[in-house]
């Protein structure tokens, strides 16, 4: 028989698949594909969106992530930048308090720190120094990660830097329906939203509903239902969590994995739910250890749920080192679903 | 403080202006700015075709300024040099490169366990 508790988390995850809807959608589309239909919606239905940086126009984006918006569009709406990312982030901030709806696109994620003091000090303070008088609604888009070894200025998974920020709003989407559904609340937000697409997985598809859908923000996806432990992970890392989750199952170790989709708001219940369920989390983090995401899940679940623990947590993170431009080296320090693999069955058996 | 535009394809213009704007400084009469106009023939980077921002014929209208073969052109004219000095120092970058890429293609990839090494000086 199950126990109350089982039965709580049982209904708050066919809750929680029911919000994803995933299933449902017999259309199929590209990650890339997901983030135009959602910006080109968005853009037809309010007037107040307009979208700037380096190479969105005619060229349509560095990972084609504007393809087409600039035919429809034209320069009065989607404007190529200079390449000045403190000027880029300055003129959105100006931009959404003045009434408009920005998207600046970064392109790299790296490339934000050029304009992070706009961002921390100004953005995400303006509304609450203002005493709620004045709204910063924009959106910073830019795409993380490393793909085909680019060394450490373009491979970089900063988005728990912005974690720590209050009045910041974080999105790191795994999947096609993820993007499109995230990028519309972040479109409809009055807060200024990271929206960080992973590199990697532009050209992976999946369900993608053409008709009108919005994901919100704080509502973890479960990726996959389990009894042993629970593997939380965002954006690329959901892929290799599942890998993992997949090898592990023929040795009979059930993984639950958990993909929060927003890194903040980050949603505490689902976590400490499965984690109450398992009894063992680890968590899975493209990004370093230290005062990162992986920290953060951490701490809460020992803040909240150690009595329900019955091993010690667990990360899986980036090595802490700079990303190596050879690809023995990068491939050392960033997680593999070996790795994930073994941390995993180490954690269950100690 | 004075700017100036340059013609950033002719080394020696550049060297002219250079030396008054250093002589400038040294005087103690302030910095400064000098515009050197050039241009990038290849991609942003490896792999980069460089051809979906602009065109073709802009690129070519600056190949035909290339500032090595004018540097060439004009040293030959002034008779500091001689051609035979040209095709050494050329013979000299290319063996230089290539014996670069041959010690990189013919290394192996590094250690994996190397992967930490130098992240600090000690």
């Amino acid at each position: 028989m199950e126990s109350k508790r089982e039965i709580e988390v049982a209904k708050t995850q066919s809750s929680v698949r029911q919000g994803l809807d995933e299933t449902s959608s017999e259309r199929v589309g590209a990650y890339v594909e997901a983030g135009i239909e959602a910006i080109r919606d968005e853009m037809r239905r309010n007037p107040d969106i307009f979208y700037i940086g380096q190479g969105i126009g005619p060229r349509g984006g560095n990972f084609a992530q504007t393809r087409g918006l600039w035919n429809e569009f034209g320069d009065e709406r989607l404007r190529d930048t200079p390449i000045a990312e403190l000027a880029q982030v300055g003129l959105g901030i100006g931009a959404a308090l003045a009434g408009s709806r920005p998207i600046v696109d970064l392109v790299f994620f790296d490339f934000i720190l050029e304009a992070s003091g706009q961002l921390i000090q100004q953005a995400s303070t303006i509304h609450y120094i203002s005493n709620g008088k004045f709204r910063v609604p924009l959106v910073i888009r830019a795409a993380m990660g490393g793909v085909r070894n680019t060394g450490p200025h373009h491979s970089h998974t900063f988005y728990s830097f912005f974690m720590h920020i209050p009045g910041l709003r974080v999105a790191v989407p795994a999947t096609s329906y993820d993007v499109k559904g995230l990028l519309k609340t972040a479109l409809r937000c009055d807060d200024p939203v990271l929206f960080i697409e992973h590199k990697a997985l532009y050209n992976t598809k999946g369900p993608l509903p053409a008709q009108e859908y919005t994901v919100p923000f704080g509502r973890p996806a479960s990726r996959r239902p389990g009894r042993d432990v629970t593997l939380i992970a965002v954006s690329l890392m959901v892929s290799k969590a599942l890998e993992a989750a997949e090898i592990l199952e023929r040795e009979g170790i059930s993984v639950e994995v958990i993909d929060p989709r927003t890194v903040a708001p980050l949603d505490k219940e689902t976590i400490l739910q499965s984690v109450s369920k398992t009894g063992r989390l680890v968590i899975l983090d493209e990004a370093y250890a230290a005062c990162g995401f992986s920290a953060e899940v951490a701490a809460l679940a020992s803040e909240e749920a150690l009595d329900e623990l019955d091993a010690p947590i667990r990360r899986i993170c980036a090595l802490p080192a700079p990303h190596a431009f050879s690809p023995s080296l990068n491939d050392y320090l960033i997680p593999s679903v070996d790795r994930v693999v073994r941390e995993v069955r180490s954690t269950l058996r100690g | 403080m004075p700017g100036i535009e340059v013609d950033g394809n002719d080394a020696l213009a550049i060297y002219e202006k250079a030396s008054e704007a250093v002589q400038r400084a040294r005087q103690g009469e302030g910095p400064t700015l000098m515009e050197c106009r050039t241009y990038r023939w290849f991609g942003h980077h490896e792999g980069d075709p460089g051809a979906s921002y602009r065109s073709r014929e802009e690129v070519e209208m600056w190949k035909q300024r290339d500032p090595v073969k004018r540097l060439r052109e004009q040293v030959l004219a002034s008779g500091w040099a001689e051609p035979d000095d040209f095709e050494r120092i050329d013979e000299e970058v290319r063996s230089l490169i290539e014996d670069a890429a041959k010690f990189a293609l013919a290394s192996p990839q590094p250690e994996a366990a190397t992967a930490l090494d130098q992240v600090f000086c000690g």
